[in-house]
């Protein structure tokens, strides 16, 4: 699965701080205060506390690795128009 | 019996050629256009569109496939953000087509022109961002009209070949695994495991950065 480069650039380093499941997705607070929400086709399961190492995206399957080796894979509703991550000053840092 | 068999090869992909669509609007069935959830704040700071570019191979590929278009030779084609993202259009597959650089006179390079009049338009105010969106989204041919003139000056066409030209040269081989990309005739163009073609600026775009600091 290759990695989705320009949005592991920008959250690498990060940490979940909070995960709040939302009707179609997913609003998860980092520890920079940055948010990354994620438009889901289906119900996912992320533990917060985890530090981000890469992203990885393939075609409607986006995997978040951990620094510990774990690993979290997100089924995105719409490739492409699916994840968001603004900084804590609400500005855009990634839309696709 | 070979000169026949090559003759026949030939004319079946005239023939098929010949067959492909050329579409100047796209089928709002299959690309109604689509947005993100941005304001005009967040559209009109500088580099935004770069910032947010991000359309990957097989996306660009399926948007070939569902207009029908198996066949085509690198610069006859751009994939098109039906809705510019320079005005909050959205990477989905459902704001994206297959917009030909070849036709005349209504072509990639004249939607590019109109797209850079509406976002200038909406982050002066004097267009509502929902309105561009729409109006764009339902026919860009009109919006041109209305916003930009009411034909596209010759000087378009002509830009689109010799920009069209120069595009298929600049194709570089990205390892999609390590994040670098390589140009042509370079040692690795084209042969890591994983990696696929895209034009450099779509490499830089998606973060991708040359091997080596020159990619050669």
């Amino acid at each position: 699965m290759p990695r989705n480069q320009k949005l592991t650039k920008i959250i690498a380093g990060r940490t979940i701080k909070t995960l709040t499941t939302e009707p179609g997705g997913l609003l998860i607070l980092l520890d920079d205060q940055s948010s990354m929400k994620i438009k889901t086709a289906a119900p996912v399961a992320v533990s917060p506390g985890g530090k981000i190492k890469s992203v990885y995206e393939a075609k409607a399957e986006l995997k978040i690795e951990f620094e510990d080796g774990s690993t979290a894979t997100v089924q995105l509703a719409d490739p492409g128009s699916s994840v968001a991550v603004r900084d804590r000053n609400n500005v855009v840092e990634y839309l696709g | 019996m070979y000169i026949l068999r090559t003759l026949a090869f030939l004319f079946l992909t005239q023939a098929v050629l010949a067959q492909q669509p050329t579409p100047i609007l796209p089928d709002p069935k299959l690309t109604p256009g689509d947005t993100f959830d941005v304001t005009v704040q967040d559209i009109c700071v500088p580099g935004y569109a770069k910032k947010v570019r991000a359309v990957p191979a097989w996306l660009k590929r399926q948007a070939y496939a569902e207009y029908g278009i198996t066949q085509y030779k690198t610069g006859d084609y751009e994939v098109d953000h039906l809705i510019p993202l320079s005005l909050g259009g959205s990477n989905s597959i459902r704001n994206l087509w297959p917009q030909s650089t070849k036709t005349s006179p209504w072509n990639s390079f004249v939607k590019d022109a109109l797209e850079r009049k509406l976002h200038t338009l909406v982050c002066a105010g004097r267009v509502d961002l929902k309105t561009a969106q729409r109006e764009i989204a339902s026919n860009w041919i009109e919006a041109y009209k209305k916003y930009v003139g009411e034909s596209p000056p010759a000087s378009r066409v002509r830009e689109t070949r010799t920009t069209a030209a120069n595009s298929a040269v600049n194709e570089v081989w990205v390892n999609t695994r390590s994040g670098k990309y390589w140009k042509p005739g370079s040692r690795y163009y084209g042969k890591t495991k994983e990696g696929e073609f895209m034009s450099e600026l779509d490499a830089l775009d998606r973060g991708y950065s040359p091997a080596g600091g020159t990619g050669k």
